[in-house]
């Protein structure tokens, strides 16, 4: 089904079921058109996860054919790399650093503590999709913060439990957060 | 642009710079990755607003210094006065040294750090010299702990130049070693004065830099390609990004470097999609340097032509590893190959391929500049030269520094980082190369830094890419190294059947033992199964996985914490969940109604259980 759709403005806003909005990935497609198209699949599909928040089954299909990529090479690729995602994310992401320093200076008891507050593990969304906890198997690069957490694009450095979940319920509630770079 | 040009453009960017500095009081904020999160921006911010409508003010921004316990760190220069470095400057901070420093002339010593000129007036890049004394009570950066030890070669501008401006990268003597590869020196000459050098690679096999260059520079088929391997994937290793968000032009000019010595029309950097800023100044820095003239066709008049391209990588530790890392840029799965063929020989696309870490092309331009000899003159017998080293973990100061090889150890963990952040709990071990490498206990702190000592096999370590991190008695040998072997688990690739389960299997083992489940019979188990990933695994990464295993049985301290582990169901630093001990206490004969678990009274149960256990 994801197939049948077919490049250009005039499917925007027609499409069913609240799909996607394929003007912004033709922009992005349109920029690498001069790239050898190997080369460009990696950077362009950071464009897309960055867009979308996932990269959508219509897209990969698109990049397949506009630019003769197999579609088996374009579903590896976006499965073995942690950046990207394939379904639609929830609202919220908290994702802890664990680091080494992170994880032998506390990180832990934050997992134990999202684990108390929302019920779930890394890689799980709560049941009302507003929540998904994940583990960065990645470096801040901040470690005079440990242990750190990123909400939603922000970080916070020297978090205890008790300060985790109050962030998490400010969160909630749709709490004041400014975007980062 | 031609050669000319850019020697003039050189004397006018310092003269500027000169200017500046002695007309204008100039503020410094770092703003990296690391001082961001700690609030840098709102600092910068703050600053900005209070020099607005002061046109004697000028603001700047700067990266990448490593003075990271102490972030947002800000530089003060006023004119006349040396360059005054302050630690943890909030806004309320900030405001208080507008009003008396900038405004008044009061320098505020009890938030000074220390004061320091530019790292390239110091002889030899080594803030310690003799001739520096305190200023107005403010202590020189060369006799602070932090500062004496350093030599800063590879982070030469980090910290006094503005990263995004390549006019004062140029000012700084910046592009000066391209030029001299590329009018003064053949190919032949660059490699030997590398060679000669003795730099190993710096992101964690240690090659040699000279010899790898020879060898690309000896396969004539083309197209030939070269990169630069920013993936720096592990955690608590930050210096790559550092460097990159510091001093990105400097890693551009290595590269050219590299390009012109092997004959490379087309170069490529690869940086870690974790570190945004990292690939934002370095994309800037290339599209600068293309401007200038310093890329593309006909480079400076001399016929020689190469053009950069900075990509992104998607997440995934195992794209640091460099056949990996290549078949990220063709865009397929990062998985390592067998070797040989070296990268050398078929890189990128199959053709001849220069792939060196960033660090590593970072030291090129200072070794064409000032000689092979002179770079070789530092570092130990078979380690020349200085590294850049990540330390992080319950030290006083968290920090990147850059020390030469050959000192203890002790030294990085003691004076640099300036020993435990709390007296109560001292260091007991340090983990070197992140999750690539085992751990040194206290009483082994005196063991060279060095390559090859680091590497001695009966340790079963690595120095890897320099990180340290700290353990006091807060933290649990056994839960850093199943975190490792975690670590690993989930970030292989998966190609190679023995990293794939042998570190699953290892991660199990080690969560039984976490849990009080552990066996007598797991020890020797985990050595076997440990031997047996590192014999069959095929890249550099799997390899190293299981090695902090080994170095836990092969160290006695760790050995003992291991058995306490395994026999007692005791975990020392009370981190392990132990759920299961209980039935191990019995199982030893010791009374089950032992308080062995919420305080560290578990001791006792160690004490009790193990001398009837089975040996």
């Amino acid at each position: 089904m994801a197939l049948s759709i077919t490049r250009g403005g005039s499917s925007e806003g027609s499409n069913p079921g609240g799909s996607i909005e394929l003007a912004k990935a033709t922009a992005i497609m349109e920029r690498y058109t001069t790239w050898n198209a190997n080369e460009a699949l990696i950077p362009m599909l950071q464009e897309i996860q960055h867009e979308y928040g996932y990269i959508p089954d219509v897209l990969t299909a698109l990049i397949s054919e506009q630019f003769d990529i197999p579609l088996t090479q374009i579903y590896g690729v976006a499965t073995f790399y942690s950046d990207f995602r394939a379904l639609e994310q929830p609202e919220h992401r908290i994702l802890l650093c664990e680091g080494l320093a992170c994880y032998v200076c506390g990180s832990q008891q934050l997992h134990r503590a999202v684990k108390d507050k929302l019920g779930i593990d890394y890689g799980e969304a709560t049941p009302d999709n507003k929540f998904i906890l994940e583990r960065a198997n990645f470096c801040f690069g901040a470690c005079q913060l440990m242990p750190m957490v990123e909400i939603d694009h922000t970080f916070y450095g020297n978090v205890t439990p008790e300060k985790l979940v109050e962030l998490i319920d400010q969160t909630a509630q749709g709490g004041g957060h400014s975007s980062h770079e | 642009m031609d050669r000319n040009e850019l020697i003039q453009l050189r004397t006018r960017f310092k003269d500027e710079r000169t200017k500046l500095f002695r007309e204008k009081t100039v503020i410094q904020c770092v703003i990296d990755g690391g001082s961001v999160m700690a609030g840098a921006k709102q600092t910068l911010a703050r600053f900005r607003q209070l020099a607005e409508g002061s046109p004697d003010v000028q603001l700047q921004v700067t990266a990448g210094f490593g003075a990271m316990w102490m972030e947002p760190t800000v530089f003060i220069s006023r004119p006349g006065n040396p360059r005054l470095l302050y630690g943890f400057v909030d806004e309320a901070r900030a405001e208080e040294l507008f009003n008396r420093y900038v405004k008044g002339n009061d320098p505020c010593p009890e938030y000074a750090f220390a004061w320091l000129k530019d790292n390239i007036d110091y002889p030899d890049y080594k803030w310690a010299t003799t001739d520096e004394t305190d200023w107005k009570g403010i202590p020189h950066i060369g006799s602070t702990d932090w500062g004496r030890l350093q030599q800063r070669i590879v982070l030469r501008n980090c910290g006094d130049i503005d990263p995004e401006s390549i006019e004062e990268y140029i000012g700084q003597g910046g592009y000066a070693g391209f030029e001299k590869a590329l009018f003064e020196m053949t190919g032949d000459e660059i490699v030997a004065e590398v060679k000669t050098s003795g730099l190993r690679g710096r992101g964690g096999a240690a090659f040699s830099m000279g010899i790898k260059w020879e060898t690309v520079r000896n396969i004539k088929r083309t197209p030939r390609y070269a990169i630069v391997n920013g993936h720096e994937g592990e955690p608590n290793v930050f210096k790559d990004r550092r460097i990159f968000e510091g001093d990105p032009h400097s890693i551009l000019e290595g590269l050219l470097i590299g390009c012109v010595a092997t004959d490379i029309p087309e170069a490529y950097i690869y940086v870690g999609s974790e570190h945004p800023l990292a690939f934002k100044r370095m994309g800037k820095a290339v599209e600068d340097a293309r401007k200038m003239g310093l890329l593309g066709e006909n480079i400076l008049g001399s016929n020689f032509t190469c053009d950069v391209k900075v990509m992104i990588a998607a997440g995934a530790y195992i794209s640091g590893e460099a056949s990996a890392m290549m078949y990220g840029i063709q865009g397929t799965r990062g998985m390592p190959r067998v070797k040989p063929p070296r990268s050398a020989e078929a890189g990128l696309w199959g053709q001849p391929t220069l792939v060196n870490n960033v660090e590593s092309f970072n030291n090129a331009q200072v070794i064409l500049l000032r000689g092979g000899a002179w770079y070789a003159s530092f570092g130990s017998a078979k380690s020349k030269g200085t590294k850049v080293i990540s330390l992080s973990g319950p030290f006083a100061r968290t920090c990147m520094a850059e020390i030469a090889f050959g000192g203890p150890t002790r030294d990085a963990i003691e004076i640099v980082a300036g020993g435990p952040a709390d007296p109560a709990h001292p260091i007991r071990a340090v983990q070197t190369g992140s999750v690539s490498g085992g751990s040194w206990p206290a009483s082994m702190f005196d063991i060279m830094f060095d390559i090859d000592t680091y590497g001695k096999k009966e340790y079963a370590n690595l120095m890897g890419s320099a990180s340290l991190t700290a353990y006091t008695d807060q933290q649990c040998i056994v839960d850093a190294c199943y975190y490792i072997l975690r670590y690993n688990r989930d970030e292989s690739c998966g190609k190679c059947i023995p990293c794939r389960i042998g570190c699953e299997g290892l991660t199990e083992m080690l969560w039984r033992i976490k849990n009080g489940d552990g066996k007598e019979a797991d020890i020797g188990k985990l050595e076997g199964l440990s031997k047996m990933v590192i014999e069959h695994s095929i890249c550099g990464l799997g390899q190293a996985a299981p090695l902090p295993v080994l170095n836990m049985l092969a160290i006695e301290e760790f050995k003992q914490e291991l058995y306490q582990h395994i026999r007692a169901g005791y975990c020392r630093a009370n981190v392990c969940p132990m759920e299961h001990a209980q039935t191990k206490v019995w199982e030893f004969g010791v009374p089950a109604d032992i308080n062995y678990s919420a305080e560290h009274n578990g001791r006792d149960v160690y004490e009790l259980a193990s001398p009837g256990g089975p040996q």
